[in-house]
């Protein structure tokens, strides 16, 4: 964790396995702690974390089995009343997938949990999810 | 031979054994549930589908669920309800009622309080 000018933030890489899904969501919690965000609005920003980060796992990948450096990285902001959180893949585009392992409620899920959602193409490939929760003041 | 004094008195219970009711599985679950996990739940779930048409997961113990466990919950829930079962669950906590809510599965998987 670092203190950036009175931010404090969170960066992680890690390869992108659902193994290292839980390590990152509890990654976060503790990051979250350490800023006194509890309750409610923690458990909303875990799930939304989880969220994100397993759809990196399940789709970011898929369509580019020839990339050897598959990592997911998220990074956390936390100023007054706003946490900022961004998921971040490598991947090369997202193609659909008729075998689906999930319900698809990934992103529905998390816009229902943030204040707000943006997914952004990084260059020259990647995609970023940022989600905004608004925090009390801890 | 009998006592005249029992004639029309009879006080002994009577029974009769009808049926088994209802047969219920209890599959107590701890720990979080995500992707992670999902393989460990799902074969959790076959394993209890097997043994009966009621399986009611015990989440006292379940501090996570997001839409992957929540995935592999509803698709046991259609396999014991084709069969006139159901999938219960029961002691959830708020966060885990969270996404049980936001997503409707009380629909399809019975969430009793």
């Amino acid at each position: 964790m670092a203190v950036n000018g009175g931010r404090v933030e969170l960066q992680l890489s890690v390869p992108a396995t659902a193994d290292n899904v839980p390590l990152l969501r509890h990654a976060m919690a503790g990051f979250l702690e350490g800023q006194s965000v509890t309750g409610e609005t923690a458990a909303d920003v875990l799930l939304a974390v989880t969220e994100a980060c397993t759809n990196v796992v399940q789709h970011a990948y898929r369509s580019d089995p020839a990339v050897v450096d598959r990592h997911i990285e998220l990074a956390a902001e936390c100023t007054d009343s706003i946490l900022e959180v961004a998921v971040r893949d490598l991947g090369r585009g997202f193609a659909p997938r008729v075998d689906s392992p999930g319900l698809g409620l990934g992103l529905p899920v998390i816009a229902a949990l943030t204040q707000t959602v943006e997914i952004r193409p990084l260059t020259p490939h990647g995609t970023e999810v940022v989600m905004t929760f608004a925090i009390d003041p801890g | 031979m009998q006592d005249p004094g029992d004639a029309g008195t009879n006080r002994d219970p009577h029974f009769v054994r009808r049926r088994v009711d209802e047969v219920v599985l209890v599959l107590q679950v701890d720990g979080e549930l995500d992707i992670k996990s999902t393989d460990s739940l799902r074969s959790a779930l076959d394993e209890a589908e097997r043994e009966g048409d009621i399986v009611r997961i015990d989440a006292a113990g379940v501090s996570f669920v997001d839409s992957t466990a929540l995935g592999v919950l509803l698709a046991s829930a259609q396999r014991l309800s084709a069969r006139g079962g159901r999938l219960e669950l029961i002691n959830v906590s708020p966060p885990v009622r969270r996404i049980l809510d936001m997503t409707l599965i009380a629909r399809t998987v019975h969430v009793i309080s």
